[in-house]
């Protein structure tokens, strides 16, 4: 017996600004993550920094 | 070093699994081969986003945030199971959860949920393939977005319940069987009334 669910299938293809589109953002995304990451690390490392020096002043 | 990978790769682009490709992207932070999976399975993804709603230009955008997310999560692909499954998955979720929120007629939903199990006659998938596919595809929007999921992952995607359908819906295989059992229970039965609605 012929499976109707198979009549559904649809023979499409995605759309042609699409791939331009997930390009960009998945780049954008991209950039924030390391944004993210760069002012994180950075202030992580400046803020250590800070504790280190204040530790040195006191034990002058 | 990326340009020598692409270079590489563009030639050998179809020789690659999607799992190496995956592996390259991740150890290379080259997020441009993505583009080999975007050809691959993007076309794939639009269609199962057209299952789940008729406007195009929703499916488009479905399809672009689930192809987002499966980029943003190749760090949790383990590997476990294909990539193709692992997309799957990804795509399955994101439709089901936006027909859910699309959807605010839950009346179907609700009354389908409460709906005592009366046969014991099983319905044979010879019943259910005797419905025309216009009605089907009327029914199918009677029904829980999860459970035309499943229907169509069973009949339509041909997707074995073992491995395939368990690691998408991350149900057991008895789960799975159960709710496909009173899918085509529900789909049969709306259809008799349907029938008898028309006359």
């Amino acid at each position: 017996m012929k499976n109707t669910f198979k009549q559904l299938e649809s023979d499409e293809r995605a759309p042609e600004g699409l791939k331009n589109k997930v390009m960009s953002s998945i780049n954008f995304s991209r950039l924030i993550i390391d944004l993210s990451d760069l002012f994180i690390g950075k202030m992580g490392e400046t803020l250590g920094g800070l504790f280190k020096t204040e530790k040195k002043n006191s034990e002058k | 070093m990326k340009q020598a990978i692409r270079k590489l790769t563009k030639r050998d682009h179809n020789k690659r699994s999607d799992e190496e490709i995956v592996s390259l992207i991740l150890q290379h932070n080259d997020s441009m081969l993505f583009q080999v999976i975007y050809d691959r399975y993007a076309s794939v993804v639009y269609r199962k986003c057209l299952s789940f709603t008729t406007q195009q230009a929703d499916a488009e955008d479905l399809a672009h945030d689930i192809l987002l997310k499966a980029y943003l999560n190749l760090g949790k692909f383990e590997g476990r199971s294909r990539f193709s499954t692992w997309l799957y998955s990804i795509t399955y979720n994101f439709c089901v959860d936006y027909k859910r929120a699309a959807d605010k007629d839950l009346k179907n939903f609700a009354e389908y949920a409460h709906e005592e199990d009366h046969g014991q006659h099983e319905t044979s998938d010879e019943e259910l393939f005797q419905i025309k596919v216009e009605k089907l595809r009327i029914l199918l929007e009677q029904i829980d977005p999860e459970d035309k999921a499943l229907l169509l992952m069973k009949y339509r995607d041909e997707l074995p319940i073992k491995n395939d359908m368990m690691e998408i819906t991350k149900l057991t295989e008895g789960a799975i069987k159960m709710r496909l059992k009173r899918c085509k229970e529900k789909i049969v039965r709306l259809s008799k009334n349907l029938n008898s609605d028309l006359k």
